[in-house]
């Protein structure tokens, strides 16, 4: 089943489409994430006005934000991104909250007399600093965004994998449905491993972990 | 190195006093010091005697309740790259290699690659780290990343050396050939050095004064003149003298901090067996 839809492409294209959705998705999340992160970790009262409201949507299952994508931005692409966001970008944001705030305060102090502040100070030290613990907000968001493209994609008929599955389902194609749910997997691990595995390896080297505890 | 001197520092009437607010920190009151261009100086004092308070406040790392502080006539508002500070960790960024560390404040500044290069490169070699330059910095030494920060401190060529107790951890070996390499630097650099120390020997062997303080409220009890030659040894009579000098002057300072401390009448230099007596017939009863 596998090789019959990898021959006549339909496979090929649909991979195509949703690791581009997944693409873009994604680095827009990280994006937002990153701007919503650092903003609640510099600021009190930013952390007071949105904290709360951060938490409570993620909360929310990601395939909820579709109906409302779906009014405001109609049967786009615009619509899947938007799930995509709101299904990863409070992930990154919450970690990378957290991961400043735990940062060693001797970096700042030190970097603060060496004369970097404010955007500076979070650019060239504090996220830096706190990239390790931001690592795995990014791994677990990455897995957010793949999941939340694949529940929109099920609802929501236009191109990729998730369409492919629906319509295993609608030609009470079997196979065709086992198959797509293992090329899912298979991407999902792929995709991991060759991105997250790498960073992590890089940053344990330089570093100086171990790379067992 | 540019600069022909160091920055002389003035503390008028410098007070910090610490709500519960601002957290705990030890608190300094009525502080008075002038400290002169080129000139190294320690204060010395027990654990919560507001020295590394006094410290954060040069460095405009916090700022005084009271008083000012200022630096070559200039009142310190903030932190400078003028004043650059030695912790007793090193805290060279583990996402960087040495060089890279030792650049970042000239990066910060907005100077030159070139003019970057040259001036790693000259600091590095001060402190003797130049075929380290491109090592991480977890494969360098304890005593090595101490150099590596001193190299960084001067690599902005400041007025000012600010030291918070920048070898209390290292071992006595590395800690002995630092302190050569450091009154080297001095005064090849002519740096102001103001140094945060608890001990007294360390004090002896680099400052050309000794400022001790006293405790709650932390305050200057009282400043000690060091008129022994340089390079200092250890073993110097001299220098054995005026450390037992200075030691009793801290001693009163010690003993009070420890009957704070204690929750017992237990005083430093008074009977060793009597707490033990006290605590054994607390038992008995």
């Amino acid at each position: 089943m596998l090789a019959r839809r990898a021959r006549d492409g339909l496979l090929w294209s649909a991979v195509a489409v949703s690791l581009r959705r997944l693409v873009v998705g994604y680095a827009l999340s990280v994006g937002v994430g990153f701007s919503l992160g650092v903003a609640l970790a510099a600021s009190d009262s930013v952390r007071r006005g949105l904290g709360p409201v951060v938490t409570g949507l993620q909360a929310l299952p990601s395939v909820c934000w579709l109906p409302l994508g779906l009014l405001w931005f109609g049967l786009s692409d615009a619509a899947i991104l938007f799930v995509i966001v709101l299904g990863s970008a409070l992930g990154v944001a919450i970690s990378v909250d957290a991961a400043c705030r735990n940062v060693p305060p001797l970096y700042v102090r030190a970097a603060r007399t060496m004369g970097a502040r404010g955007l500076v100070l979070y650019r060239r030290v504090v996220l830096p600093a706190a990239f390790p613990e931001i690592l795995t907000g990014l791994r677990l968001a990455w897995a957010f965004a793949w999941r939340s493209l694949m529940g929109a994609e099920l609802l929501f008929v236009a191109g990729g994998l998730g369409h492919l599955l629906e319509t295993g389902r609608e030609l009470g194609d079997l196979a065709q449905v086992v198959a797509v749910m293992v090329v899912i997997v298979a991407l999902g691990i792929a995709s991991e491993r060759l991105l997250f595995d790498w960073a992590e390896a890089r940053l344990r080297a330089r570093w100086g972990r171990a790379t067992r505890a | 190195m540019t600069s022909p001197r160091g920055a002389a520092i003035g503390l008028r009437g410098v007070g910090r006093r610490w709500s519960h607010a601002d957290g705990p920190g030890a608190g300094v009151e009525a502080v008075d010091l002038e400290v002169r261009a080129g000139e190294f100086v320690c204060l010395l004092g027990p654990s919560g005697c507001g020295k590394s308070t006094l410290l954060n406040l040069i460095a405009g790392l916090d700022s005084p309740t009271e008083g000012a502080v200022s630096v070559d006539g200039q009142r310190v508002a903030g932190p400078g790259p003028d004043r650059t500070v030695m912790f007793q960790d090193s805290a060279l960024f583990p996402w960087l290699s040495l060089r890279r560390n030792v650049a970042f404040p000239l990066e910060l500044a907005g100077v030159g690659r070139a003019e970057i290069e040259r001036r790693v490169d000259e600091v590095l070699r001060m402190v003797h780290l130049f075929r380290f330059a491109d090592a991480p910095v977890h494969t360098l030494s304890g005593g090595m990343r101490q150099r590596g920060a001193l190299a960084r401190a001067l690599v902005s060529d400041p007025g000012t050396l600010l030291m918070d107790e920048p070898f209390a951890a290292l071992d006595a070996q590395t800690r002995d050939v630092l302190y050569g390499e450091l009154e080297r630097v001095w005064q090849a650099t002519h740096k102001t050095v103001v140094f945060v120390t608890h001990n007294v020997r360390e004090a002896v062997r680099l400052g050309d004064r000794i400022v001790v303080m006293a405790t709650r409220p932390g305050r200057i009890r009282k400043i000690i003149d060091v008129d022994l030659p340089r390079p200092r040894a250890d073993a110097d009579r001299n220098a054995n003298l005026l450390a037992a000098v200075v030691m009793g002057e801290l001693r009163e300072e010690i003993a009070r901090v420890q009957r704070e401390e204690a929750d017992d009448a237990w005083t430093m230099g008074a009977d060793p067996g009597a707490p033990a007596r006290r605590l054994g017939l607390g038992g008995g009863l």
